[in-house]
């Protein structure tokens, strides 16, 4: 699947998190900038409906960043 | 015409802070009140069952009603927390109340959907059985199961209970009902010895059947947005409630919040609302919608009318 670093910021934009999306770091740490566990919730919900993929819980540490989570869609 | 004349609460006034929750689990003031949306939860007494807690609500049901207890012939109780596995809590109920012999007694074991399911139960059976009065409590006290180091749920829950008094001289009458189970998935949220909740996976669950579900409900009664009033969400979180308004695309003041004093009270959060909306609610449509342990959904579409105007 062809995933850009530029859709999962416009999915995280459109999580309307308290994190600010023109500074977000891609490689750090979601909930490190401001992106809290219910605002992972829901990204992951919107990555699931946008990509049309599942993500069982025992892989949502492979998800935590911006790079992480476009390597992760990139194999499906 | 069968329907709600009305309903009163019982929510006990002792309540812990999330705020001394801080630092245990990490939180700010902003997560408390804008996430989670608890600030306060209620906490009944140790010792008080769910039937302590029903005959409280009817306790303070009596001091706005007249009720004759030899009139009442049904009790029906919605409860997962029962006083013990047997007896059902309703016969329990029955006895503290003094209810008349003639009155059917039954529990209904569901969460948060259970005032909906219980809505429709109480009225389907009353009007089957040709009765005129009739009690719908909903009763839980989730202080007792919750893992109190568990962040999950530690924050969220409060105890309470309500009792809907059913009758011919009502004011809220249901229109139509839709329900939904996936048992599949019922260990996401389960209480085999505490309190167990995979919050993703509830959130996900929530986020993506309420709205739809809704939605479904109106098309099918050829209701849009514009023909309803308010929708009366199950207070399962600020998030979640949040969500879903956003997810059905409907503005802030039709979806009320209402439980940063005393947190997520399982069936009662509806009952909850509506107790303190009823006398000022206009005439018109409301949807009433929950979600929870099941993994179980109901929704209702109810009308407030005079009855004189029906």
């Amino acid at each position: 699947m062809e995933v850009t670093v530029k859709e999962i910021r416009e999915v995280i934009e459109n999580a309307e998190t308290m994190a600010e999306i023109d500074t977000l770091k891609n490689d750090i740490p979601l909930t490190d900038q401001e992106v809290d566990s219910l605002d992972m919730a829901n990204i992951l919900l919107l990555i699931e409906e946008k990509y049309e993929v599942k993500i069982p819980d025992t892989d949502t540490k492979y998800l935590q960043t911006v790079d992480g989570i476009v390597a992760y869609l990139s194999k499906k | 015409m069968l329907g709600i004349e009305t309903i009163v609460t019982y929510i006990p006034e002792t309540t812990k802070s999330n705020y001394d929750l801080k630092e245990k689990f990490e939180l700010d003031d902003d997560f408390i009140e804008n996430k989670i949306g608890v600030k306060y939860h209620a906490v009944k007494d140790d010792g008080f069952k769910s039937s302590d807690m029903c005959v409280k609500a009817f306790e303070n049901l009596q001091e706005i009603a007249n009720i004759n207890r030899e009139e009442i012939e049904c009790c029906i109780v919605v409860t997962q927390n029962p006083d013990f596995n047997i007896p059902h809590t309703s016969a329990i109920v029955h006895g503290k109340l003094a209810l008349p012999t003639n009155c059917a007694a039954f529990d209904i074991s569901l969460g948060c959907s259970g005032f909906v399911y219980g809505l429709s139960n109480i009225i389907s059976f009353m009007k089957n059985n040709g009765m005129k009065k009739g009690l719908l409590f909903t009763s839980d006290q989730y202080s007792d199961i919750v893992d109190k180091d568990d962040k999950n749920t530690a924050l969220l829950f409060g105890d309470a209970a309500t009792v809907t008094l059913i009758s011919d001289d009502a004011t809220l009458f249901p229109l139509d009902f839709t329900f939904g189970t996936n048992g599949k998935d019922y260990e996401e949220l389960t209480c085999k010895d505490k309190l167990y909740m995979n919050g993703r996976a509830v959130f996900s669950f929530t986020a993506t059947t309420a709205p739809k579900h809704i939605k479904a409900l109106l098309d099918k009664n050829n209701l849009t947005d514009d023909d309803i009033e308010k929708y009366y969400l199950h207070q399962g979180s600020k998030y979640i409630v949040d969500t879903i308004r956003k997810r059905l695309k409907v503005s802030l003041v039709k979806v009320p919040f209402d439980m940063a004093e005393y947190g997520n009270t399982i069936s009662s959060s509806i009952p909850i609302m509506l107790a303190k909306e009823l006398q000022s609610m206009p005439s018109g449509n409301y949807v009433l919608s929950a979600f929870g342990v099941g993994l179980s959904w109901a929704s209702a579409i109810i009308k407030k009318q005079k009855i004189k105007e029906l």
